[in-house]
């Protein structure tokens, strides 16, 4: 941690990421804690229930992460300003590790649970759309010889692509599924003891501030990499 | 009890993918600080290059 806010050169922006990064690692580690040793042991599923702190929050900094690319890409269209287009990559990095992460865990759980690895259930399928269009964004930009026009292309596919965040939380509604239903934010209030709740809530704010800790250095290491290409094409145009 | 594996692998996994993404935005820090460190002394260089009658100037005048 302290290289990489070591080598991050406004003082105040290194100060204020140490605290990110400090507060972030006790965070998680209370977290854990109360995964397994103050979250009670569900009476149905047993101990791999508690895979459900991990799975819920990474779903959420997904939809979180999507969400930004969808304010940032519009802002970009509209202000045709970098820093919306590097907000955007930023986040689109960190949405696609944490979809990875919500697949893998969902999956891990799902085995012992359904007797599969997969199936092709509404929500696992709409979160696997998701995915690919994460993985369609960093084509895009990578493939487009222009950095421009890749950004203004993949800034239309990050507004296009968030309409799979809604059809992702409503699945479970629309359709017959798998999947549970939601048992946190519900109209009648959460479905689960207080013990599981407070777990919960913990470990979804060590993610979030996770996230942001993660999101914010790799702005800054889009930013340094940005100027070095804006050096490299003026020393190459000079001579 | 048989499920207790599913849950390890479950947690070890999300905190190794989640220990090689900050290590390689680590890797990125570095390889990046130095590539800017190191174009900024070409451009200086290439500055003090193009602008030789500062050089000059600042040179004492000997005769």
């Amino acid at each position: 941690m302290a290289t990489v806010t070591n080598t991050i050169r406004r003082p105040a922006t290194a100060a204020w990421l140490s605290v990110l990064a400090a507060l972030s690692f006790l965070l998680v580690a209370l977290s854990v804690v109360l995964i397994f040793l103050y979250a009670p042991r569900d009476v149905a599923q047993g101990e791999v229930q508690r895979l459900f702190y991990l799975h819920l929050p990474t779903a959420w900094l997904s939809y979180l992460s999507f969400f930004i690319i969808f304010v940032s890409s519009i802002l970009y269209l509209v202000r045709r300003h970098a820093r919306w287009d590097r907000l955007a990559r930023s986040a689109a990095e960190l949405g696609f590790i944490f979809t990875t992460l919500v697949l893998l865990t969902g999956s891990i759980w799902g085995r012992p649970i359904w007797g599969t690895w997969w199936t092709w259930d509404a929500r696992l399928t709409t979160t696997l759309v998701l995915w690919f269009i994460y993985l369609g964004y960093f084509l895009l930009r990578a493939y487009v010889a222009d950095p421009e026009r890749g950004a203004r292309y993949a800034a239309v596919l990050g507004i296009v692509g968030f309409v799979d965040i809604p059809i992702i939380h409503m699945s479970v509604r629309w359709w017959r599924t798998l999947h549970p239903q939601p048992i946190v934010v519900r109209s009648e209030g959460p479905a689960m003891p207080p013990e599981m709740l407070v777990t919960v809530i913990v470990t979804l704010v060590a993610f979030c501030i996770l996230h942001v800790f993660l999101l914010a250095v790799k702005y800054r290491i889009e930013t340094t990499r940005d100027e070095v290409i804006e050096l490299r094409g003026a020393l190459e145009q000079h001579g | 009890m048989e499920n207790v594996w599913y849950l390890f692998a479950g947690f070890f996994l999300t905190w190794l993918i989640l220990g090689i993404y900050l290590f390689s935005l680590r890797r990125q820090i570095e390889v990046l600080g130095s590539e800017l460190a190191s174009l900024r002394g070409e451009a200086r260089t290439s500055e003090r290059q193009r602008s030789p009658e500062s050089a000059t100037a600042s040179e004492p005048n000997v005769s």
